[in-house]
């Protein structure tokens, strides 16, 4: 219970003739000041009668269209007041999230006589978490101005904003979705596990507890049952976050459907606690790094990184025209007994392969790859997430991060199908994507190497019906 | 206590003036009674003290909507307890420590009924 300003100007009056009555000594103005306090005392006796009344039959309630939504969705609130006593005004105010934007506070105004309103807004939310709304405020005001009450009644919903993110991931080959699961692992040999891989005949020097004596019941000879080894894959994300990866609709860039494949692979990584390492890149070189660890906080650190993980801003990158040093090496070759001047002016450019490897090493990717995973030592499994903008860089990238016994998957993200105008001119878009193809190949083809496209699943579909409609044509 | 003056609270009630003319009919009345009558007998407080009664109990009985029977009683006892009380002590206290005793028991009533009605809506959070 509030006391409005009106209510102190009749306490000042009650006051100002006890003042009077004390200064004129006539104790019959003091009863005048005691039969103003008797006013305020029913007056706030009533007040009170009535904010029971009110609030015994008071149902305040909040709605929402939905309760997750995107970042920047709008989400429709509804604020519905019903009550029993109508004999005073009543007002339920329901305030916009802090973290919300809307046309402004749900407000029902119900004035005394009225039993019911409703009122709705739109609330959108531009930052992605748990926004909660406030409890209803409802203000009651006393009939006769000199209390206001406040109360917290209803509910208290809140939304789960989510980032945007793209919806419809395609990891596949040559436009076909690939269906492994990724991350699950098996070492290619056997021994002692738990899934069982075959059956073989007992051989001396056997362990007598790996004999399957329901199999050698049913067979003449002793069989043993092996099971596959399973091992602890060391895992390594190369994660490409450069100013090039921003290519695309928000929500929908490069870099957001490879982080949704990345993701996938920390998951699955933590789940068979596997050693999990990252190292992210951006324009101006390493923004993380993370050796193979099973620490569980490495693993949320990894999966916080990869979620934050936005692209860098730095100089543009044109697509490469150049070739890798082998192939340079061969043309330098090639244009060896070559007087023309075409031959003699490209001759010192591709007979210069330690520098042009030395130029390659001022690539981040490149870098990063040689500086820390080329010297991790064992069969590590290296994961590039990168577009195919830098063709040469990837090539040499791949190479080096495969050393000499690990394994290297490629997920590159078709930079024609994040171009704006990808989709108004499909047939172009479609050569280009069958180069984009060719260099994938080119990449699978390399030993220990797997290449995969990672593309928005709609727009790739559309690239590769219209080539398929273009060759029948 | 806060103060509170938001315009969207106010009231349209008709009950809104008539606080202040009551109570502005009260400190009218008392005056201009001692101002006709500096020393009055104690019948014409009482039939003045009376109609002042009247006019708290018709105030009462106009905002009353749940229980007027017990908020007419309530008024009539407290005014008797309170003025009545108050006219009593000034008979034999000064009269500056019957104004003491008269604005403390005010006071502790209205903070009664303000706990009170914490206590009833529920706004007290235990420790």
């Amino acid at each position: 219970m509030q006391p409005t300003r009106r209510f102190w100007t009749v306490v000042a009056l009650a006051f100002l003739l006890a003042a009077l009555a004390a200064l004129f000594d006539q104790p019959v103005i003091l009863l005048g000041s005691g039969a103003i306090a008797v006013l305020l005392l029913v007056s706030q006796w009533t007040f009170l009668a009535h904010t029971r009344a009110l609030d015994e039959g008071l149902a305040v309630d909040v709605t929402l269209s939905r309760t997750y939504a995107q970042q920047d969705e709008s989400v429709q609130a509804t604020l519905t007041v019903e009550r029993d006593w109508t004999g005073a005004d009543v007002s339920v105010t329901v305030p916009v999230p802090l973290a919300a934007s809307g046309e402004g506070d749900l407000t029902v105004r119900l004035p005394a006589g009225d039993d019911a309103g409703t009122a709705t807004t739109q609330v959108a939310f531009p930052v992605a978490g748990v926004a909660s709304f406030d409890r209803p405020t409802v203000t009651i005001p006393s009939r006769d101005g000199l209390f206001v009450q406040t109360l917290q009644r209803g509910p208290s919903p809140s939304v789960t904003v989510e980032p945007r993110q793209p919806d419809d991931v395609h990891v596949g080959e040559g436009g076909e979705r690939t269906d492994a699961s990724f991350g699950a692992h098996r070492a290619g040999r056997t021994g002692t596990g738990i899934d069982p891989a075959e059956l073989r005949e007992y051989t001396p020097g056997d362990d007598v507890g790996d004999i399957d004596w329901k199999a050698t019941a049913r067979q003449t000879d002793l069989y043993v049952r092996e099971y596959e080894v399973e091992t602890d894959q060391r895992t390594v994300l190369l994660f490409d976050h450069r100013h090039a990866l921003a290519a695309g609709q928000p929500g929908e860039r490069m870099c957001d459907y490879l982080r949704e494949v990345a993701l996938v692979f920390a998951t699955t990584a933590q789940e068979f606690s596997d050693p999990l390492g990252l190292y992210a890149i951006g324009d101006h070189g390493l923004t993380a790094e993370f050796s193979p660890s099973t620490d569980a906080d490495q693993y949320r650190a990894i999966r916080q990184h990869l979620h934050d993980a936005e692209p860098t801003t730095g100089t543009q990158r044109v697509p490469s025209v150049g070739v890798g040093p082998a192939r340079a090496g061969a043309k330098a070759t090639a244009l060896a007994g070559d007087d023309s001047t075409a031959a003699t002016t490209l001759r010192p450019f591709f007979s210069a392969g330690a520098q042009y490897i030395h130029r390659i090493e001022g690539e981040p990717l490149f870098d990063v790859a040689r500086t820390y995973v080329s010297p991790l030592q064992g069969g590590v499994q290296t994961l590039v997430f990168t577009d195919d903008t830098n063709r040469v860089q990837l090539r040499e990238t791949v190479r080096v991060a495969r050393g000499g016994a690990g394994q290297v998957l490629v997920f590159l993200t078709p930079s024609v199908l994040f171009e704006e105008d990808s989709m108004t001119d499909l047939e172009e878009t479609y050569d280009r994507y069958l180069e984009f193809e060719s260099f994938r190949r080119e990449l699978a083809g390399l030993d220990r190497v797997s290449a995969f496209e990672v593309a928005p699943g709609d727009r790739i579909q559309a690239v590769l019906d219209s080539g398929k409609q273009g060759e029948y044509s | 206590m806060a103060v509170t003056n938001d315009d969207s609270t106010r009231p349209d009630g008709t009950g809104h003036g008539l606080v202040f003319a009551v109570a502005s009919l009260i400190a009218v009345g008392h005056l201009a009674f001692v101002a006709v009558r500096p020393t009055p007998a104690a019948v014409e407080i009482a039939v003045v003290e009376g109609v002042v009664l009247l006019a708290l109990l018709a105030f009462a009985a106009v905002t009353a909507d749940r229980s007027p029977g017990r908020l007419l009683a309530g008024t009539a006892l407290l005014f008797v307890g309170l003025v009545g009380g108050t006219w009593l002590v000034a008979q034999s206290r000064p009269l500056w420590q019957a104004s003491l005793l008269f604005v403390a028991a005010g006071a502790l009533l209205s903070y009664g009924l303000y706990r009170y009605q914490l206590v009833t809506l529920g706004l007290v959070e235990a420790r």
